[in-house]
């Protein structure tokens, strides 16, 4: 539901990554989110398409990437990932666990074409 | 041409939280960050806790809405100092708002802050807001598939409460699959079975010591 606020966020970061290279066209743009961030890709999508017009993003393919979480166990101390919830460690199979991560929404990075012409 | 950013936007959300964990620790006051949907009844339990508790510990409260000020007025009633955050169609509260409205409170007056999330059992789950403990209110007229649909609110939680037990036979669910569905999630989960209706409050006492044992254990901490 925060997707709108979460696509802002990524595109402030976005245009800032940009900014100091001479751009024509975004064609893609690839976004890593933790289970945990709740994110629902359709309505990033969604986002993307509404702020990114009129801009040198607008038509460019979002990919967004489910990254796993991060936790640790808290029957036997192993240090695991997983996409999946329940959470099963894969030394002793409890699905007690201290989080340790897996809210994060990580701009990765950016493909864009440059100009032809030549800089005089 | 591809760049390589890697900038995580929830990076600002985390550094608030671990500029307001430290301020809750430095005055050894608890936190509870409570979770639930709409018309769970958060409020409700929230006033009788602070009914049962207000003799015991000095709470505060931050209460969290999309607009008006209504649960604020209703915990003010009872004479508890209370800050209302209003999001403005924000589906959730996170680390800045929080920090915004501390300055607000004397904290070294207070043990036990209670902050009230808006109504939503998905997106309040994604934001650290500093906080020592998570609960989630679960009203068991929501069905008791609730769990299992949204894992990451009641994986992370201390304390799950089952509300509105009083109407439990008016309802289809299985109280003990839904138990077992939490503790699939999350075993470490502490479920409480209450019930705040006028008349007929149930559970809460036990659920505030709980709060209470939890309150004092940081104070001994932070000693």
């Amino acid at each position: 539901m925060h997707e709108m606020a979460l696509m802002q966020g990524l595109m402030a970061k976005a245009e800032e990554a940009i900014a100091g290279y001479r751009v024509e066209r975004v064609n893609r743009m690839l976004v890593r989110a933790g289970v945990l961030a709740n994110v629902l890709p359709e309505a990033l999508q969604f986002a993307f398409e509404a702020i990114s017009a009129g801009s040198v993003f607008a038509g460019a393919e979002l990919c967004v990437e489910k990254t796993p979480l991060t936790a640790r166990c808290a029957v036997c101390g192993e240090q695991y990932t997983s996409l999946e919830i329940p959470l099963k460690c894969p030394v002793c199979a409890s699905a007690a666990a201290q989080i340790l991560g897996g809210d994060e929404v990580i701009l990765a990075s950016i493909d864009f074409d440059q100009p032809d012409e030549e800089v005089e | 041409m591809n760049i390589e950013v890697e900038q995580d936007v929830m990076e600002v959300n985390r550094a608030y939280a671990a500029d307001n964990r430290l301020l809750f620790r430095k005055y050894g006051l608890l936190t509870v960050n409570i979770m639930g949907s709409p018309g769970a009844g958060k409020t409700a339990l929230l006033e009788h806790m602070l009914k049962y508790m207000q003799q015991h510990l000095k709470v505060a409260v931050i209460e969290g809405d999309l607009a008006t000020a209504k649960d604020a007025r209703r915990i003010a009633a009872l004479g508890v100092n209370v800050i209302q955050i209003n999001t403005d169609g924000g589906c959730h509260l996170d680390a800045k708002m929080i920090a915004r409205v501390l300055p607000g409170f004397y904290l070294e007056d207070i043990d036990l802050l209670l902050i009230e999330n808006v109504g939503n059992l998905v997106c309040p789950a994604a934001f650290d807001l500093g906080e020592d403990m998570r609960m989630v209110v679960m009203s068991i007229t929501e069905g008791g598939d609730k769990p299992s649909k949204y894992p990451s609110a009641f994986m992370t939680a201390d304390v799950v409460a089952l509300n509105k037990m009083d109407i439990l036979e008016h309802t289809d669910i299985d109280l003990e699959q839904t138990c077992a569905d939490i503790l699939q999630i999350n075993p470490e989960a502490l479920i409480f079975e209450t019930c705040c209706r006028k008349g007929e409050v149930r559970g809460v006492d036990i659920l505030a010591d709980q709060l209470i044992a939890r309150v004092k254990e940081k104070r001994k901490a932070a000693r």
